[in-house]
């Protein structure tokens, strides 16, 4: 199989979304004077070019599994439509969504599609403390689409984003998972790129609750027989994960065979979802040529100094380099998890650095309300 | 062979601050045992004895055949030591019987003997009869009963004179640094006070010497000892109950003209007139009474009588004659006692303010203690009376059997529902310091020079009662372990070499551990106390290591030290047997691989790694594997180094986080593994750690060390001082100030065959403090012999003296090094012991200014240490540094010729010829390697040999 081919492709079919999640990682919520402060989103495809542009990316990739996500994917109106073309292009289709837009009849339409799995956000096991952090009232909309989706027959995955604000909800969370018949969970620690580096000081999570989420995941994971993997990296250095052979830890893919290629909707490609940098643009030019961009390559061998002579340099790569670039300009900076790791004062000093913005800290109400 | 005889032993006391001397019960049984019995009886107080437990045995050793030991546990803050104590005369004496005694003996005696138990025997109460029943049913072939209950001598004349004599071997040392001298003149208290422990030792019966008894054995001392150096406590639990047998025994005293500096005791406050309080004035003495209270209600709880308002009043009389006639006087406080209240507290120190300050002067002083539950006493004898009626809340029956924190044990209770531990620990701090402060600001001694020993009390006084010692006694009331009971018994001696500090630290952190659980196994206990880390790392670093605040190395270097916790949670998993064969993947100092060696005995085998490279690797099949370091995981390929069943202990996790002291048991091509703890230890470098640089080591076995270390810096200023004359060793420097204390200093010099080791002492010890208590207490080799440790006590108290106008100009770093300096010595060095078969040993050059062109060099461990002046030129320093380390080569090539040993740095003495030639052979040796090896350095080296002529 030639060197461009990849496996995957992740698909951001539109910028817009009814949720406001101070952790989003949406480069295009950053400030206009942050490290991603350039990119400008552009005019979306119509249907007939974005469905094009879709087919394209299959043939000269290859890949065999797109991801459709957003912004929120499902404010489309033409999504259905474009989900039914994604399906008849690879064998494997996911979508992730806020959880507010999947009535019983979008369910059944995903299932008559062959989706093979959707990717729904639960931040706490409480309708208050989740919508506090959603910024939107969705709690009850996302259990009825995880239910919508189990009714007909479409596999669910919920994603946890770890944040300082809802330590300790992860248990619920996966109670309330096992009610809502979803046996995936993706434990996401917060990785800030976008407009979310103006919340770390108030949002990032502490090495330690990543350890009693770990924990958790494994004790209630096994109990419970939901299966659970990461899909930001946890660094090693910070947390022992050999503790954990119940829960799929990964690293960054960035520069590995099986990238996170990201394609948004104006055609724009990206090394992955929380990236800036735009590789090419996939209806003016052709993959292998911007699959020869050295972005990847460059990324893979910039490492933050301490990292160098690590042993896990190669594989780990320093954690979530894209978040030390969104937040530090840097992409040889520790990236904000370990560099607040390493020195928990940096957390108030990083103001300094960084503006932070107020916002729901997950103390504000009873959790149980 | 000798006649078996009785040996009794005093284990000592912690904190032995007033340095008595005495042991009056002993050396009075001991002239009993030898009078009625005819057996021979030795007297053992490891306060005076010194040394270590090696020392201990071979002392005890010399001093048998033994009959029977005697080991008292004269108190509960003893217990456990005297248990450990006792474990380990057990193993050197299976068949010896083993009896002890003493108040907490006499109070709970099935504390002492039980299955199990080292003790054989218990007396309860005073000693003489019933040991004399031991002996005399050893002698006749008989078995001892388990306890001996107590049997009181009611005519104390009928003991024999104090036989003082049985404490000869140590009275050189006690007129040296003892200071307070203790003698009974009577025994026993009528009083019932609630809190005292007395009742359990000697009942409520007093009983004296007659005065003219009294007078004598003072009068016989006085033969044995000048008076007038001690502090002579009268330590009888009630000095003078009987008026007239107090008058005739101070009239004795007065008339026989026998006064020391002064006398001490405790005594009552209701008897004395005007005429007594002159009569204690005339004959030097300085009373304590114990007031315990200023509440009527709470001298009624105490039983200190019903007549309490009149108790009260006698206290007034009391400090109006003292201040009057000049009688210097102290009572005691009691906080807390069971049924106290906020508002009998508050009448306490109202009453005390008005005794105390309520004039311009006071002849007497305070001394405040908490409540400390004694066993033996009424409170612990009808503790659930307490709990029921006052609601005391005592979170610590059996405080002594902590190995830690006993002291504060003892005192955390809740006195009732309206005073808790809280309530009282505050109170006191902020009611008594004031107080103290005030009574400091007051007090009128006798205008003699004893009044400093009265002003270190009023100082330590009030120094329990600072802001910090507050805050730290209610942080061990929220944090304090509960009691474990009695489940560690040692078998291997703690408290001795006290005076010690290295060795009190390191006791200190081992009985922190036991008391914490930490520590469980007897053999790593003793491994732990017995191998002193300062051999192996400086002294900073091991007194770091034991405050759990080890140095942390630079990233990926291996550490000097784990925090000790983390060291014995790790040996305790490790838990490698006799017999086994151990490897220290992670050795730096050799430290762990002296510990692994004291566990696993002759028979065993240990491998220490110091320089494992890129790989964590090592060749055989071990037992057991230490790795001191974290790693991200376990290295496969250490698996099959294991035996099947073998065990590696180590840290596997995070690097910038705690990771997981795990051990890890090979079973077949895979390992299982056990967590212990979280714990945070450096990581390490190279392959199979976490950096894939090899690790960074701590000095190589040839690398030279260049420092400045306060000790040999000033232990060499002082010496420069002294005018040696003809003498080899002098660097006088006559610039220097004249000290008062360099003609003692040099006096005792000239008068000690011994004084080359004063010239080298100093290089052992990195602080000023190691150096002058070593001085003080553990002198070194060549100056333990009475002109010695004359010498060493006169050493150390002039570099005390000079310690301050040292400092004043004291620069800790050292002087930047020539280019290149330490690389040609190095490689010299190499080039030097080549030949020898070895590698060079580590070498430490340590910058002392004073020594000028000079240099001193000595052996500490596997370590070469040089003395010398780094402000000299490279290239002398360099030619210093070389000639000193020609010496251990040459050195024993003339001693194998000569006979003669003593070496001396006089000219003209027997030694000097000794002297001269191992200098010449050095010096020569060092011309004729320089000349092969470096030919460059020949001029420099002439101008070396002629600037030291």
């Amino acid at each position: 199989m030639p060197a461009h081919h990849i496996p995957r492709l992740d698909f951001e079919l539109t910028p817009a979304c009814d949720h406001k999640c101070g952790h989003c990682y949406n480069v295009w919520g950053a400030d206009p004077g942050d490290p991603q402060g350039s990119f400008e989103l552009q005019p979306q495809l119509p249907t007939p070019e974005l469905m094009a542009l879709m087919t394209k990316a299959v043939e000269q990739t290859q890949c065999e599994h797109l991801t459709l996500t957003g912004g929120e994917p499902l404010l489309r109106k033409d999504a259905l439509q474009l989900v039914k073309h994604a399906t008849s292009l690879v064998p494997s289709v996911q979508i992730i969504t806020n959880g507010s837009h999947v009535p019983e009849s979008t369910a059944r339409f995903l299932a008559d599609c062959g989706v093979r799995s959707v990717q729904l956000t639960l931040l706490a096991g409480t309708r208050a403390l989740h919508d506090e952090l959603k910024g939107a009232v969705c709690f009850d909309d996302t259990c009825r689409a995880a239910l919508n989706l189990a009714d007909a027959g479409v596999p669910t995955q919920c994603c946890f984003v770890a944040m300082d604000a809802n330590r300790g909800e992860l248990e619920r969370v996966m109670e309330l998972c096992l009610v809502l018949g979803i046996r995936q969970l993706v434990y996401n620690r917060m990785s800030p790129t976008g407009g979310a580096i103006h919340h770390i000081a108030r949002l990032m999570p502490t090495p330690e609750q990543l350890d009693e989420d770990l924990d958790t995941l494994e004790r209630v994971g096994r109990a419970y027989g939901i299966a659970a993997a990461t899909a930001m990296p946890i660094p090693p250095c910070l947390v022992r994960t050999e503790r954990y052979p119940w829960v799929q830890l990964g690293f960054c893919s960035t520069g590995t065979e099986s990238p996170n290629i990201v394609v948004d909707g104006a055609a724009n490609v990206r090394s992955c979802n929380l990236a800036g940098g735009v590789l090419g643009n996939l209806v003016e030019q052709d993959w292998e040529e911007i699959h020869a961009n050295p972005y990847q390559a460059e990324f893979k061998r910039n490492l933050p100094e301490m990292c160098r002579e690590c042993a896990y340099a190669t594989s780990c790569q320093g954690g979530c380099k894209e978040s030390a670039f969104a937040t530090f300009g840097d992409h040889t900076h520790p990236e904000p998890l370990v560099w607040l790791a390493m020195d928990p004062e940096r957390r108030d000093r990083l103001r300094a650095r960084v503006p932070q913005k107020p916002g729901p800290t997950g103390r504000s109400g009873p959790r149980d309300a | 062979m000798r006649e078996p005889g009785v040996l009794l032993i005093s284990p000592g006391i912690i904190k032995w601050t007033d340095m008595d001397f005495g042991l009056p019960h002993m050396v009075s049984m001991a002239g009993w045992l030898e009078r009625e019995v005819g057996v021979r009886v030795e007297i053992l107080d490891l306060n005076y004895e010194g040394g270590d437990h090696a020392h201990l045995a071979r002392r005890i050793e010399a001093l048998g055949p033994h009959l029977v030991i005697g080991l008292s546990c004269f108190s509960s803050f003893d217990y456990r030591r005297v248990m450990a104590l006792a474990g380990f005369l057990k193993q050197l004496y299976p068949d010896t019987p083993l009896v002890t005694g003493g108040y907490h003996a006499s109070a709970l005696p099935d504390d002492l003997v039980f299955d199990g138990s080292p003790f054989d025997s218990v007396v309860m109460g005073e000693g003489e009869l019933p040991m004399q029943r031991i002996v005399e049913t050893l002698l006749g072939g008989g078995e001892i009963d388990r306890i001996y209950p107590s049997e009181l001598i009611q005519d104390l004349d009928a003991l024999p004179m104090y036989a003082w004599d049985k404490l000869d071997r140590y009275w050189p040392r006690a007129t040296d640094i003892g200071r307070k001298f203790q003698i009974f003149l009577s025994r026993g208290c009528p009083y019932h006070c609630t809190f005292c422990m007395e009742r359990s030792k000697s009942g409520y019966q007093w009983r004296a010497y007659t005065p003219e008894r009294a007078v004598a054995e003072l009068e016989r001392l006085s033969t044995y000892t000048d008076l007038g150096q001690w502090v002579i406590n009268v330590a009888d639990p009630l000095f003078g109950f009987k008026r007239r047998w107090r008058r005739e025994v101070l009239e004795g005293i007065v008339a026989k003209g026998l006064l020391p500096r002064s006398y001490w005791t405790l005594t009552r406050s209701d008897d004395l007139d005007r005429e007594d309080v002159q009569l204690l004035s005339r004959a030097r003495f300085a009373i304590g009474i114990g007031l315990e209270s200023g509440s009527p209600t709470m001298l009624e709880k105490m039983q200190k009588g019903n007549t309490t308002q009149k108790y009260l009043d006698a206290v007034r009389r009391l400090s109006r004659l003292a201040n009057e006639e000049g009688l210097t006087w102290a009572s005691n406080l009691i906080i807390g006692h069971p049924g106290e209240t906020p508002e009998t507290m508050q009448e306490t120190a109202d009453f005390v303010r008005e005794i105390f300050l309520s004039g311009p002067q006071t002849r007497g002083w305070l001394s405040v203690d908490p409540f400390r539950l004694y066993p033996g006493s009424y409170v612990h004898e009808v503790i659930d009376l307490y709990e029921k009626r006052d609601k005391a809340r005592f979170f610590h029956k059996e405080w002594w059997k902590s190995w830690y924190s006993a002291s504060f044990r003892a005192e955390h209770l809740d006195p009732s529902d309206t005073v808790d531990f809280e309530h009282r620990v505050r109170f006191m701090h902020a009611t008594y310091a004031p107080i103290l402060d005030g009574i400091r600001d007051r007090f009128v001694g006798q205008g003699r020079e004893v009044d400093a020993v009265w002003s270190v009390s009023i100082e330590g006084q009030r120094a329990m009662l600072t802001d910090a010692s507050r805050d730290r006694t209610l942080e061990l009331g929220r944090s304090v372990q509960p009691d474990r009971g009695a489940s560690t018994h040692l078998s291997v001696p703690v408290g001795l070499q006290v005076r010690d500090p290295r060795v009190r630290q390191r006791e200190e952190a081992v009985r922190r551990l036991l008391d914490h659980g930490v520590l469980r196994t007897e053999d790593l206990v003793e491994a732990l106390l017995q191998v002193p880390p300062e051999r192996f790392m400086s002294e900073a670093t091991a007194s770091a290591m034991l405050q759990e605040a080890p140095p942390l190395p630079p990233e990926g270097a291996l550490p000097e030290a784990l925090a000790f916790h983390t060291l014995a949670m790790g040996l305790e998993a490790l838990e490698p047997a006799m017999g086994s064969t151990v490897a220290d993947l992670t050795a730096r100092t050799g430290y762990v691989a002296a510990l692994l060696e004291h566990l696993v005995g002759p028979e065993g085998r240990v491998v220490a790694v110091r320089a494992p490279g890129r790989e964590l690797l090592i060749d055989g099949s071990f037992d057991r594997l230490w790795i001191g370091a974290a790693l991200p995981r376990f290295p496969k390929r250490l698996v099959h180094v294991l035996t099947e069943g073998g065990r590696a202990v180590t840290a596997l996790g995070p690097r910038f986080r705690p990771q997981d002291l795990v051990v890890l048991t090979r079973h077949g091509d895979d390992v299982s593994e056990r967590i212990v703890a979280r714990v945070r230890v450096p990581v390490y470098g190279g392959w199979g750690g976490w950096l894939t640089t090899p690790p960074v080591l701590g000095p190589e076995r040839s690398e030279v060390r260049f420092e400045r270390w306060e000790g040999p810096a000033l232990a060499a200023h002082v010496l420069a001082h002294l005018d040696l004359g003809a003498d080899a060793a002098s660097h006088h420097d006559p610039t220097l100030p004249q000290r008062p204390w360099a003609a003692p200093l040099l006096d005792a010099y000239r008068a000690a065959p011994g004084h080359l080791a004063l010239q080298v002492v100093g290089l052992h010890h990195e602080t000023v403090k190691g150096l002058v208590d070593a001085l003080r207490f553990d002198p070194p080799p060549g100056l333990t012999d009475p002109a010695g440790r004359v010498l060493a006590q006169r050493f150390a108290e002039a570099i005390e003296a000079e310690r301050d106008a040292f400092f004043a100009a004291w620069v800790p770093t050292v002087p930047a090094l020539a280019d290149g300096l330490a690389a040609t010595l190095a490689a010299l060095r190499q080039a030097l012991w080549k030949p020898q078969g070895r590698e060079a040993p580590p070498l430490r050059v340590l910058d002392v200014p004073a020594l000028g062109p000079n240099g001193r060099a000595t052996q500490v461990g596997p370590e070469r240490r040089v003395a010398t002046s780094l402000t000299e030129a490279p290239e002398h320093v360099l030619l210093q540094v070389l000639h000193e380390e020609m010496h251990p080569i040459t050195d024993p090539i003339v001693l194998a010729e000569r006979k003669e040993r003593d070496r001396s740095t006089r000219v003209g003495s027997p030694g000097f010829g000794l002297h001269a030639e191992l200098e010449t052979v050095a010096v020569q040796a060092t011309e004729a390697f320089l000349a092969a090896r470096s030919p460059q350095l020949i001029p420099a080296f002439e101008r070396w040999c002629a600037r030291l002529a």
